[in-house]
């Protein structure tokens, strides 16, 4: 329910697709929440500007390392969009000590998984390790923060990859397309209308000095800090990480981000027409961030609409009118600059977008109407605070959180959240719909599958057989 | 009647210093209906996760009849004799829990997770589900739909068209040869008649494991759930048999589709859970493709010449074999190229031995990553239900790590020339025709 990222458009983009074992899994995602951390997590800042973000948790043998740049697609311009991207992959291409694409058969030599992801504000490289193991990825780390050695050699081949992942991500998912149109179309001063990945021309063109400047500006202690998690002695852990990047001078800090969405005065629409099996439909609409008081409440909101398959737009569109074959909403709660409200759905076989749209039309006008119900509101306050327990069953998932706030100006924050949600009443939804979910705020995307799906064969025919 | 299986405790736990392996310690007993009982304690969160694993996957389809396993597993939570499907989905969402059952290729599970404080309200509503279900006309047909509109947004993804028509090459009409979901003519043939046999059949204790992993004692759980599971009876299922199966000769098979990159999966029968080499493909297959950039796959098609993001080599060991398979992504330009690359790899493990290097990397990270494995109650909870399901051992853990560092240059050599056949690849290419300038024909 608690999807700080747009749905399929937004989401964090890595080098490799998760997931290394052999056979089969059985798999059951582990879901959000955060709290209680002020008293458990202990903060450094290295006299280099480096912050260290520590949390001990003894339940396994292991610790989560994330080393945090604060650079994404918000720091990118028009004709260079997708260099925080393209940076994250060449950052394995080697330093003088390490040779291209040695670092993950280091960490995967000592047991370890690593992995990097970019998002609209940061890039964060990270690697799980037995708890002995630790100063591996340490002296990794820390040696490539100033030593990347990148030649065209390594650097074109890199850049062919992500124009493939660009092919797989987007061009083969016409819903990740939709979502990459609806950003470009909400925002018009601000960099989050540009896909995280880039436009391929822009990745097709960068240059090694691209990503060399890019790397030289961001790429720095004062702009990075690390979050472990896990089974380790803070006091130890430190000092490691204190001697391997203590050394790195700080540098002047790089450019702010000065882009400020200017209020939307009106509906936006835009329609991607492309070969596809179904529409699918999503209105966006802008809202603070964690910082305004409004923030909780909007929380709350997008559990009543989409928390679960009893919330309001999985029984209404999917449940009930069987016009749709999926539902739900998201709030970009973390984001550092304010971000987007999205509602979405897509048709069933043989029911149409504008069915679909005015659906959500409705759902949304009837928060705006009325307040929730006790019931709902309880509930929905209910699951976030679960949530919040089920997080923590997860070393790396802490560590997330941790980063995802302290991105967004301080992991502290962690611990305002479920007081807040708390304190949330039915007026403050009612408030929150109201003053955001106003149809002068919201761009509105549609996915219209090209040539025409061909009228409707299996879904409205039912077989005898089935109701018998 | 009842078994302790003490084996131990991950570093850190407050678990007595005797313990010396590397799994979750577990005590499994045998519940009266016959189901059994695997309950890990783990007190370091007031949650509760329980996994009730049946032999009730999508092997069991009878033929023409794909998707029947998936359907009554996704029925279970749409509606019982005394609950709606509505009353279901509030109820668990009111306790901020999750409750789910699936099918997957040989078996079904139904899960449960909630906080420590609402066990009696999950445990009460996943015993109704998997008791009562009611199998309503009008559930069947919101399920089937929405099926149907999964499998159709699903053609929008080359590769997985891809792994279809391989798997249906592969495997013809056998259990293994339609996807779990089913097709959109397997599951026009659907009754709920047929639900319901399937559920009478399959659903029993007898053949039922049930993992409770989290902030209760095991005497807690033996009470709870001999309670909730009382009125549960039924005889264990009869044993599957896999029906003869004549691995098929090699072929290519185009898909034209208008696409700017291919989905490509090339492979042929692979290997069961039980076959005794499984440790030794695992870090045979770690070299070739499974190992990410410690791969060879990965190596000559990623970073030697730039022609995909994702390549792997993966063998599914199911029950009874599944499939070998390369999968990757390219621009359709490059598929030929691609797929020379990969075949050139195959050749090579079986041809040359691997290095010492690449033995030993493989080696520690199959080794030293396993406690990564079970560094969360949900992962611990995914390694019992498995060990269980595949006969693995409670002290699979360990056998594990013996297993995979006895494993010689020689061994991976005789595990790459006994399991990998590129002379039998079935090779199946998502693409379009008029980009990779190639016939849409066999060869």
């Amino acid at each position: 329910m608690r999807r700080r990222r747009t749905r399929t458009g937004g989401q964090p983009i890595g080098r490799l697709v998760l997931g290394l074992l052999l056979g089969v899994t059985l798999a059951w995602a582990a879901p959000a929440g955060a709290g209680g951390y002020a008293d458990r997590v202990v903060e450094t800042v290295l006299p280099n500007g480096l912050k260290l973000i520590m949390l001990e948790d003894h339940k396994a043998p292991v610790v989560v390392f994330q080393l945090y740049y604060r650079v994404g697609s918000r720091n990118e311009s028009l004709g260079h969009t997708g260099l925080s991207h393209i940076l994250e992959h060449v950052m394995f291409k080697g330093t003088d000590k390490v040779g291209p694409e040695e670092y993950s058969k280091i960490i995967q030599r000592n047991g370890g998984r690593t992995n990097a992801w970019t998002t609209e504000d940061a890039t964060t490289y990270y690697a799980t390790l037995a708890s002995d193991r630790v100063g591996v990825v340490i002296d990794l780390e820390s040696d490539r923060m100033t030593n990347l050695k990148l030649t065209d050699e390594v650097f074109l081949p890199e850049r062919s990859v992500i124009m493939e992942e660009r092919r797989l991500r987007v061009d083969n998912n016409p819903v990740s397309d939709l979502f990459e149109q609806l950003s470009s179309t909400s925002y018009a001063a601000h960099p989050y209308q540009f896909p995280v990945i880039g436009w391929m021309s822009d990745v097709a063109q960068a240059t090694l000095a691209d990503a060399l400047l890019h790397y030289r500006t961001y790429y720095i202690p004062n702009n990075a800090f690390i979050v472990a998690v896990g089974d380790f002695d803070h006091t130890k852990l430190g000092d490691q990480i204190a001697a391997a990047f203590g050394p790195i001078p700080s540098q002047a800090p790089p450019p702010q981000v000065r882009a400020i969405e200017p209020p939307q005065r009106g509906e936006r629409r835009v329609e991607v027409r492309r070969q596809a099996q179904l529409p699918f439909v999503a209105l966006a609409h802008h809202v603070p961030n964690l910082r305004a008081n409004d923030a909780a409440a909007l929380e709350v909101l997008a559990a009543i609409l989409s928390g679960g398959d009893s919330a309001r737009l999985h029984q209404e569109l999917v449940y009930r009118s069987r016009l749709a074959r999926e539902a739900g909403a998201s709030y970009d709660y973390t984001n550092i600059d304010p971000g987007l409200f999205t509602v979405y759905a897509q048709p069933l076989p043989g029911k149409s977008a504008a069915a679909v749209e005015a659906a959500l039309q409705h759902e949304l006008q009837r928060v705006a109407d009325a307040e929730p119900t006790p019931r709902e509101l309880e509930k929905a306050k209910n699951g976030i605070e679960a949530q919040f327990v089920f997080a923590q069953d997860s070393l790396f998932y802490q560590a997330m959180e941790l980063g995802e706030y302290e991105v967004a100006g301080d992991w502290r924050r962690i611990d305002d959240y479920l007081p807040a949600v708390r304190a949330v009443t039915a007026a403050d939804v009612l408030r929150a719909a109201r003053t955001y979910l106003r149809p002068e705020n919201r761009t509105t995307a549609v996915l219209v599958p090209d040539p025409p799906v061909a009228a409707p064969t299996g879904a409205d025919r039912v077989p005898k057989g089935m109701i018998n | 009647m009842r078994t302790l299986v003490p084996i131990a405790a991950l570093a850190g736990l407050l678990v007595p210093a005797l313990a010396t392996g590397l799994g979750p310690t577990v005590v499994q007993e045998t519940l009266p209906n016959g189901a059994v009982l695997l309950v890990s304690e783990q007190h370091n969160l007031p949650m509760v996760l329980v996994r009730v694993v049946l032999d009730a996957g999508a092997r069991r389809d009878p033929s023409g009849k794909g998707g029947l396993a998936s359907l009554t597993a996704d029925l279970l939570t749409e509606g019982t004799a005394t609950r709606s499907a509505q009353q279901i989905k509030d109820a668990i969402d009111f306790i901020g829990g999750a409750l789910g059952t699936d099918a997957d290729t040989d078996y079904a599970v139904a899960s449960l997770q909630v906080l420590r404080k609402d066990l009696d309200t999950g445990l009460d509503l996943l015993a109704d589900v998997l008791l009562h279900p009611a199998f309503k006309p009008e559930e069947m047909v919101r399920r089937r739909e929405a099926t149907l509109a999964s499998i159709r947004a699903d053609q929008d993804d080359p590769t997985a068209v891809a792994q279809k028509a391989f798997q249906r090459a592969l495997y013809g009409d056998t259990p293994y040869g339609h996807p779990v979901e089913g097709t959109e003519e397997s599951l026009g043939r659907i009754t709920r008649a047929d639900v319901q046999e399937f559920f009478k059949h399959w659903y029993g204790p007898g053949g039922a494991a049930i993992v409770v992993v989290g902030d209760l004692s095991v005497a807690e759980a033996r009470e709870d759930f001999t309670r909730a599971f009382a009125a549960w009876h039924g005889p264990p299922p009869s044993p599957f048999v896999y029906p003869p199966l004549e691995e098929p000769a090699a072929r290519e098979l185009r898909i034209d589709k208008p696409v700017t990159q291919a989905g490509i999966v090339m492979g042929h029968l692979g290997i069961a859970r039980a076959n005794p080499d499984y440790e030794t493909i695992a870090v045979m297959n770690y070299v070739l493709g499974s190992g990410g950039f410690s791969s060879r796959l990965m190596d000559s098609i990623r970073t030697q010449a730039g022609l995909a993001y994702s390549v792997a080599s993966m063998f599914s060991a199911n029950k009874s074999p599944g499939p070998f398979e390369i999968v990757m992504q390219t621009k359709n330009a490059s598929v030929d190229e691609a797929m020379a690359r990969a075949r050139q790899q195959v050749e090579l493990i079986r041809d040359q031995p691997v290095s010492a290097d690449e033995l030993q990397e493989a080696k520690r990270y199959l080794t030293g990553s396993f406690p990564l494995r079970l560094d969360s109650n949900g992962k611990i909870a995914d390694f019992i239900a498995q060990a269980w399901f595949y006969g693995l051992g409670m002290d699979y853990a360990d056998v594990y790590i013996q297993r995979v560092n006895a494993v010689t240059i020689e061994d991976v050599q005789r595990v790459a020339q006994a399991y990998l056949h590129p002379e039998r690849f079935i090779e199946v290419v998502v693409t379009n025709a008029a980009d990779t300038d190639q016939a849409p024909a066999p060869h």
